[in-house]
C-alpha cells in the first residue's frame, strides 16, 4: 500500500503551504507550535549572524606611578657676613640677612612637609631661616637652625613649589669673632 | 581552573605583593638636598656719644675762694660695642693748647663693660685713656665734662672737638 504523505516544500508558494496545512487539518495547538518554532529559529539565525566574530585577543595595561619626591636649592653655597653694617654702638646683638637663594620641590604624594637641620652640633652663632612667600604650603615661621630637624614648611603635598630662603645670622659682642660652616639639609618628609 | 589561569593568578598575586612592598618602601623614603652656609663674624667696634654739642659756661665765682666755680655737664652718654678683645676707649681734643681747663671722666660704667680711667685733663691734644678693659662687650657710661678757669685766665671762648675712640688696649 502506498502512503501519500503530504510534502511541505519550502519552495512552494505560501498559498500552496496553506493548502497543505489545510489538507493536514492541523489543530490550533499544532499551528501555535509551528509558529513558535519558526520564530525561534529565525531569532537564533539573526542573532548568530549579527554577533559572528573571527577571533579575540586582549592584554592588561597597568600604569603605575610611584612616589616621586624632588627637592633642591638654587645654589649650593651661601656666605653670610656680619661686618658691622647696621650695627649700633651700645647694642650687644649684631645680625645680617641673606635672601639670595631659593628652595624648589616637587611631590606627588600628600601629607608632606619640609624640614631643615645643620650638621653643626654646637654652632657659635645663631642662624635662622625663614621660607619666604612659598608658592605651595605654609611657612612654619622663622626657624632657629640646629642639628635637630625643624619644620620649615607644612602641607606641601602633591605640588611643585618654591620659596625664597631668608637666612639671618645673629652674633653677640660677647661671642667674639669667628665663623660657622654649616651644611644645611632640607628634607621632604611625612608630616 | 585551567593551568594557565592558575599560573596567571599566581603571578598577579605575587606582582601585587611586590608592588605593595615597594610602594611602602618608596613612600617611607625621605628626599633631601643640602646647602653649605658659612656665617662669618668679623671684628666690630662701634662707639657713639649721645649729645653732639655741649656748652660749658663758667659764669659764677665762689665767695669763699674768690675763684670761678667750675661748669659741669653730665648729660652725655657714651655707648660702645666690640666683639674684639683687649680694647680701651680713649679721648682727645683737637685743641693743642687750651686756655681754660677742661676735664672729662667716665662715670657709671656699665657692669662688665670696662673700667673707668682717672679723670682726664685736656692740657694738649694728645690721646688719653677714658675707659679700660673693654673686651667682647657692649657698654655705656655717663660722660662728665668739667670746665674751669682762674681769674688770671680772663674771659673768652674755646671750642673743642672731643673725639672718643675704641682702640686696641
Amino acid at each position: 500500500m502506498k502512503y501519500n504523505a503530504p510534502i511541505l516544500d519550502v519552495s512552494d508558494s505560501p498559498q500552496r503551504s496553506l493548502s497543505v496545512l489545510t489538507t493536514l487539518n492541523p489543530t490550533p495547538k499544532l499551528i501555535r507550535t509551528l509558529v513558535l518554532v519558526t520564530f525561534s529559529s529565525l531569532v537564533l539565525f539573526l542573532e548568530t549572524a549579527q554577533s559572528q566574530t573571527y577571533g579575540t585577543s586582549s592584554h592588561d595595561i597597568t600604569v603605575a606611578v610611584s612616589t616621586i619626591t624632588l627637592i633642591q636649592v638654587s645654589s649650593g653655597a651661601v656666605n653670610l657676613t656680619i661686618d658691622g653694617t647696621g650695627v649700633a654702638a651700645g647694642q650687644d646683638e649684631m645680625s645680617t640677612t641673606d635672601e639670595s637663594t631659593s628652595l624648589q620641590w616637587g611631590v606627588n604624594s600628600g601629607n608632606r612637609k619640609i624640614t631643615v637641620n645643620t650638621n653643626l652640633v654646637a654652632p657659635t652663632f645663631v642662624l635662622k631661616v625663614f621660607a619666604v612667600s612659598p608658592t605651595q604650603g605654609i611657612a612654619a615661621g622663622e626657624v632657629t637652625i640646629s642639628s635637630a630637624d625643624a619644620d620649615l614648611l607644612y602641607d606641601i603635598g602633591k605640588s611643585t613649589g618654591s620659596c625664597s630662603l631668608r637666612y639671618t645670622g645673629v652674633a653677640y659682642a660677647s661671642q667674639g669673632i669667628g665663623s660657622d660652616a654649616h651644611t644645611l639639609t632640607f628634607t621632604v618628609t611625612t608630616q | 581552573m585551567k593551568p594557565i589561569l592558575r599560573h596567571t593568578a599566581k603571578c598577579s598575586s605575587g606582582l601585587f605583593l611586590l608592588t605593595l612592598v615597594l610602594g611602602t618602601f618608596v613612600q617611607a623614603q625621605e628626599v633631601s638636598t643640602s646647602q653649605i652656609l658659612t656665617l662669618e663674624v668679623r671684628e666690630l667696634n662701634k662707639i657713639s656719644v649721645s649729645n653732639n654739642a655741649v656748652t660749658l659756661t663758667v659764669d659764677q665765682a665762689s665767695l669763699e675762694s674768690g675763684s670761678p666755680v667750675p661748669a659741669v655737664n653730665s648729660d652725655g652718654l657714651l655707648f660702645w660695642m666690640t666683639n674684639g678683645e683687649s680694647k680701651k676707649i680713649t679721648v682727645a681734643t683737637n685743641n693743642p693748647a687750651p686756655r681754660f681747663l677742661l676735664k672729662v671722666v667716665a662715670e657709671e660704667v656699665a657692669n662688665g663693660s670696662g673700667v673707668s680711667a682717672p679723670e682726664v685733663v685736656f692740657n694738649d691734644n694728645s690721646t688719653k685713656d677714658l675707659v679700660l678693659g673693654v673686651s667682647k662687650t657692649s657698654g655705656r657710661c655717663r660722660v662728665r665734662l668739667t670746665a674751669s678757669a682762674t681769674i688770671s685766665d680772663g674771659i673768652g671762648r674755646e671750642i673743642h672737638i672731643i673725639t672718643y675712640t675704641i682702640t686696641g688696649g
